[in-house]
């Protein structure tokens, strides 16, 4: 058989170079050969020592500490959070969020960008199709204005999320995206959705644990928390999750 | 023989360290921090210059590598292959996302007009004295200039296949041979090396 294809893509994707229709067709060799695969990760390896080549730069003393606030300080708040919901009995539900935020919502528009992700040692998709490629999210009530749509990039194997009309929030608190699997118990944090005038826009990359996508919301949380599940208000929703 | 069995300790500890993250020990993820931020804080600057934005892209590793630690397979890679993965990922995010693109792309192709091997160079410009790096200088000086140039513009410049057979004015073709010889030529070189 003659590997020289093989080689290429493995070659491409480990440099973040693979586009078009060279993506589906690579994942489908690594899906049928383990060969594929393991040169995959091993040409993967080689492209990342390129990044030694950087002179070693001491990283500024004060990095450490807002690293660890970001990581750990989060968490103290998620356990506060977690607290509280179940002080405050709330019941998770896609409904329920929705019926609780009086949610409004949009449509939205494209997407771009062209970065190969291959955070392949943990974080590589292995879905061979990721689905429909454009999803719309509504808003309600105190949010009818933003707008937002998710588009799946084919190139980079991942979403991007772009939204307008966002209300401006108070600094204690940041808009943040979570992505449903089929089975709507599967929620994953997708992270912050930074808005500038109201207008934001994210890349989300595939959960490996999501085997089949059924949309998107964006919640409203306190800054720097890193929760396991939404909480009120949501802002956007895809309709399918309406419930 | 020392020197590989230093890299195997070397490696096991931080799998370990990896492992003992993803159970959530505050004190692996510092150590971690402590090993790695250096290297992945120089990375992330060679990519997106500003100190600013490189310590950005750090906190946005760390936080990914705190979060997705339990996803980590061993058998995929080393730890620090994923760590510089997600830095240079992260930080040609960043610098896509603030319209940095055009200027790297313009700064590398003025390097080529003085020096046609500068492809790679560029890369190494700044590169430190250790073994690592004149290892890898070593290695990527043994890549043809059309092979390096490929890679520097994948690799550092984030360009897909398609954007850099445009950019050459090459067959793309062409550019997927350059890229498959100079990595596979690379692994080559460095492989049980570093």
């Amino acid at each position: 058989m003659n590997r020289e294809p093989i080689e290429e893509l493995a070659a491409l994707d480990a440099l973040g170079a693979l586009d078009g229709e060279d993506v589906s067709a690579w994942q489908k060799a690594c899906a049928e050969d383990a060969m594929a695969s393991r040169l995959r990760d091993e040409l993967t390896d080689v492209a990342a020592r390129l990044s030694l080549l950087a002179s070693e730069v001491p990283a500024p003393s004060a990095l450490r500490a807002r690293v660890m606030d970001a990581v750990f300080g989060s968490d103290q708040i998620k356990a506060n959070e977690t607290a509280h919901d179940e002080e405050s009995g709330f019941s998770f539900g896609w409904g329920a969020w929705a019926a609780a935020a009086g949610i409004a919502l949009l449509a939205l528009a494209g997407a771009a960008g062209t970065t190969a992700r291959k955070e392949s040692v943990v974080v590589r998709d292995a879905r061979p199709d990721a689905g429909a490629p454009f999803v719309a999210l509504d808003g309600y009530g105190d949010y009818a204005k933003a707008k937002a749509s998710v588009v799946w990039d084919s190139g980079q194997r991942g979403w991007w999320m772009q939204a307008e009309g966002l209300p401006a929030l108070p600094a204690t608190h940041r808009y943040r995206v979570w992505a449903v699997g089929e089975n709507e118990s599967e929620i994953f944090d997708c992270g912050e959705l930074p808005a500038a005038n109201g207008c934001a826009r994210i890349f989300i990359s595939p959960d490996p644990r999501v085997g089949s996508m059924r949309g998107f919301a964006v919640s409203i949380e306190p800054a720097g928390a890193k929760p396991e599940s939404p909480g009120t208000p949501v802002v956007l929703l895809t309709p399918a999750l309406r419930g | 023989m020392s020197s590989l069995s230093s890299q195997d300790d070397s490696r096991a500890e931080e799998f370990d360290l990896l492992r003992r993250i993803a159970l959530g020990e505050r004190a692996a993820f510092e150590a971690l921090y402590d090993r790695y931020v250096n290297i992945l804080y120089a990375s992330a600057l060679k990519f997106v210059k500003e100190d600013a934005d490189a310590q950005d892209v750090v906190q946005d590793v760390f936080i990914q590598i705190w979060d997705k630690a339990k996803l980590y397979d061993p058998a995929k890679g080393k730890p620090l292959t994923w760590a510089l993965t997600l830095t240079r990922n992260r930080s040609i995010d960043r610098i896509r996302a603030i319209q940095r693109r055009t200027r790297l792309r313009d700064e590398f192709e003025a390097e080529t007009v003085m020096d046609e091997s500068v492809g790679v160079r560029e890369a190494l410009s700044g590169v430190d004295a250790s073994e690592k790096g004149q290892i890898l200088r070593s290695a990527v000086s043994q890549l043809s200039p059309q092979q390096k140039k490929v890679i520097e513009l994948a690799y550092f410049g984030g360009l897909t296949q398609t954007e850099i057979a445009e950019k050459l004015g090459e067959p793309l073709g062409t550019v997927k041979a350059r890229a498959r010889r100079g990595l596979l030529r690379l692994k080559e070189l460095l492989d049980d090396q570093l």
